[in-house]
């Protein structure tokens, strides 16, 4: 599981992130919400290891800038930026050596071809789209099989196909007992399996739902936007509502 | 065979199979290889270095390393202070970092692949093998310790850029120590070489021997150090090279260890950096202007005021506004500075060297030439309003020239002025070389509005570089050739008129050039 206890994370005299607190269990499926400039991104490169910060993140129980954590950890950035002079599979093949995975060619054959990727296996880094790109890029963080992702808005530059793929992923692994973080700022894209929700706001969570608290997704929308655009500040639920398990 | 080493090998094979579909590509490396291996063999270079009476004074290089050394450390230290450097590519920021591999190995591939990019891009000394044989009469090993030595340099200067950024990121109270000090020692430097001049006050020939001879000087950093190396190899002092590898490699040494301790700390420092070069490599690519430097806080006086005009002359309101809102002083900015200590530099180097003047003139022109390819027409070019406002193709086009006219006039008068003041020149000579400056300004926008109207769609960048530079060289010849042919014709006495020439034949240049292409706007492809 993922444990995130009061990260901090400034930038000179900006305070991306402030004291930021919450827990994704086992097979839970929490979203990071929140608009331009909230400070998602931020704190999902905070947990992967990228950026220094104030305070604790554990992956399945590990220090996240522990060799453990990063065996633990699958992370797919907002920005697909591949080796221009790697193919399709050796980008895979470096994965599954960098990772010390055993059995992958199998796992990569299933996910090129849940993201059409199959035919293009053979080709550069550099000679792919942006879609194809970031379906790439998700392969690379799925491939190792993470107890705990981060998806930093996957499923921007993504077709349909590839759209509805990845959510069915997202849902196999949260049923493989997986922690999914996703950041997004679009509400619409996550629906229909989210578990718990935190709304971001100035580096601040300004609210948190549990999907067994948020009746549906419009009660979330309005929640959002009553945040967002009109200055509300929720304390929501304590952590220890949703934290421990998915929601059934 | 680790993810490291299959990383490295798999792109490097990658990028050899690559050239088999780019037969292009193919064929200038092959031409380049070509012209290394012709200079080495037509001078001569597998033969001993020859009497070095008949060359030219070896303290003109021992100057030049000097000079690349510190100016390398100084950029260096001031990109450290501002966006830092990289080993890494924004791949390696994605896929590398969040992987189970240990931080200190990632470094290590950091430097190595770094120096295999840099050892490639060093290779331009190699075309400088007829040069040094026919001016120095420098042998195989003169001429590989120069190699090494500009190899060194960058590596040692990367490394020093990250730490520095490593050091201050997120404080600004460190950054404005080193900027302090940097300055200081600067000053320092230039004090004790004055102090020098005037304790023997025979010549800057006198100082210049001093100061080189000196084994303080030799322990600069970086341009001291490669001095050291590269007279030791010159004049076969095994001590001065062992000196000064030690002196690299134990600094080398000590900030990769500053830069290893704890766990993966530099990862932060490394990523902003790397998206920063990401940009900057994606921008031109798209041939488009990126800086990326973070832009100090305007406070805003005149927004009430708004803008003024309408239609096309609006894009000029708004470039000035821009222009006055990012400067304090309109116009004048960091290129003007470092023009106008260009102009005092050789003012002071070519004092009652007659053609000193033009040797200025053609270098501040060479200058100005790299700002103006970057220059506000060609940013505005890039951005789509310029195609879509409702007006005639050459006003708007005319509108979004103002500012790249102005900006040469206001950094003429500036430049001209400090080389007049310096000795450069006499005032008289002076107005007809800012004159001369601007005009070529206006050429190079003209070339600007010209390439895009020829070159535009051409998607290879090497092919539109070498076109562009060759259609310039055809654009300038008549203005360069009627300077030339006035210089020849008129008394001496009457030669700064020779400029005058050479102003008139830019403008109408220029103009022609906004003629044939008023229309740009309206065929030109949007390339934003």
């Amino acid at each position: 599981m993922l444990s995130v206890r009061g990260v901090t994370k400034r930038y000179d005299r900006v305070l991306a992130n402030d004291h930021l607190s919450f827990d994704v269990g086992p097979g839970e499926i929490t979203i990071l919400l929140g608009p331009n400039g909230a400070g998602k991104s931020t704190l999902i490169k905070c947990i992967a290891g990228l950026l220094k910060f104030e305070g604790v993140v554990l992956i399945d129980g590990h220090d996240n800038k522990s060799m453990e954590a990063k065996r633990a950890l699958g992370y797919v950035p907002e920005l697909p930026v591949l080796y221009d002079m790697l193919t399709v599979w050796e980008h895979l093949e470096f994965i599954a050596r960098a990772y010390r995975l055993r059995d992958w060619k199998a796992k990569a054959d299933v996910l090129l071809e849940r993201f059409e990727l199959a035919d293009k296996k053979n080709k550069l880094g550099s000679d792919l789209s942006k879609g194809m790109q970031q379906k790439l890029s998700l392969s690379c963080g799925l491939i190792t099989d993470p107890k705990v992702i981060l998806l930093d808005e996957p499923m921007v530059g993504l077709d349909p196909h590839a759209i509805k793929e990845l959510k069915s992923i997202i849902v196999e692994r949260k049923h493989e007992g997986s922690s999914i973080l996703i950041s997004t700022h679009l509400l619409d894209s996550v629906a229909g399996f989210w578990d718990s929700a935190n709304i971001m706001m100035n580096g601040k969570i300004a609210a948190s739902r549990s999907r067994s608290l948020a009746s549906d997704n419009k009660e979330l929308e309005d929640l959002y936007f009553e945040i967002t655009e009109g200055g509300h500040r929720d304390p929501g639920p304590e952590p220890a509502a949703y934290a421990g398990g998915a929601p059934q | 065979m680790n993810a490291l080493a299959y990383l490295v090998v798999m792109q490097l094979k990658n990028r050899i199979l690559t050239l088999r579909r780019k037969p292009a590509r193919l064929i200038s490396y092959i031409i380049l290889a070509l012209f290394v291996i012709m200079a080495l063999v037509s001078s001569g270079i597998g033969t001993k270095r020859q009497q070095p009476a008949e060359f030219a004074d070896e303290r003109i290089l021992f100057l030049i390393i000097v000079a690349v050394g510190l100016l390398f450390f100084g950029l260096y230290i001031n990109s450290g202070l501002s966006t830092g450097s990289t080993l890494f590519s924004m791949a390696d920021a994605g896929l590398l970092f969040p992987a189970p591999i240990s931080p200190k190995k990632i470094l290590l591939y950091g430097l190595v692949s770094t120096f295999g990019k840099t050892l490639a891009a060093s290779l331009f000394i190699l075309y400088q093998v007829g040069n040094l044989r026919s001016g120095f009469g420098y042998g195989a090993k003169e001429i590989s310790a120069l190699f090494l030595i500009y190899i060194m340099m960058l590596m040692f200067g990367q490394l020093v850029s990250i730490a520095v950024y490593v050091f201050c990121h997120g404080d600004s109270r460190r950054r404005a120590g080193v900027r302090t000090i940097a300055i200081a020692a600067l000053i320092g430097l230039l004090l004790v070489v004055l102090n020098i001049h005037r304790q023997h006050g025979q010549g800057i020939e006198t100082t210049v021997d001093r100061v080189l001879d000196g084994l303080w000087f030799e322990c600069l950093p970086m341009g001291g150090w490669a001095l050291m190396f590269f007279k030791g190899v010159v004049r076969g002092s095994a001590w001065k090279m062992a000196m000064s590898l030690a002196l690299f490699a134990a600094s080398g040494a000590a900030i990769l260890a500053y830069l290893a301790q704890g766990r993966a700390d530099y990862y932060e420092e490394v990523l902003v950096s790397t998206e920063h070069n990401y940009k900057l490599r994606l921008a031109a690519l798209e041939n488009k202007n990126y800086t990326g430097k973070a832009r100090k806080k305007v406070r805003i006086k005149d927004a009430e005021k708004g803008l003024k005009s309408a239609g096309a002359a609006a894009i000029a309101y708004r470039q000035i506004l821009e222009a006055t809102r990012s400067n304090r002083l309109p116009f004048v900015n960091g290129f003007t500075i470092v023009a106008a200590l260009t102009a005092f530099v050789t003012a002071k180097a070519f004092q009652g060297f007659a053609a000193g003047k033009y040797i200025a003139f053609a270098l501040l022109t060479y200058l100005q030439y790299f700002t103006a390819r970057t220059g506000p027409l060609k940013t505005e070019l890039t951005k789509p309003h310029l195609y879509l406002i409702p007006e005639r193709s050459y006003k708007k086009l005319l509108a979004g020239s103002v500012v790249s006219f102005v900006k040469p006039c206001t950094d003429a008068v500036v430049i001209f002025t400090v080389f007049a003041a310096s000795g450069g020149t006499d005032p008289v000579d002076a107005l007809f070389l800012a004159l001369a400056y601007a005009a070529t300004g206006a050429v190079y926008t003209g070339m600007a509005v010209v390439s895009h109207r020829v070159l535009g769609g051409q998607p290879a960048l090497l092919l539109r570089g070498i076109l562009g530079s060759a259609l310039l060289l055809v654009i300038m010849l008549p203005a360069i050739g009627s300077a030339v042919i006035t210089a020849v014709l008129l008394p001496s006495g009457l030669d700064h008129l020779c400029m005058l020439p050479y102003f008139i034949v830019c403008m109408i240049s220029a103009f022609v050039m906004f003629i044939l292409c008023a229309d740009l706007l309206d065929h030109a492809e949007f390339s934003g």
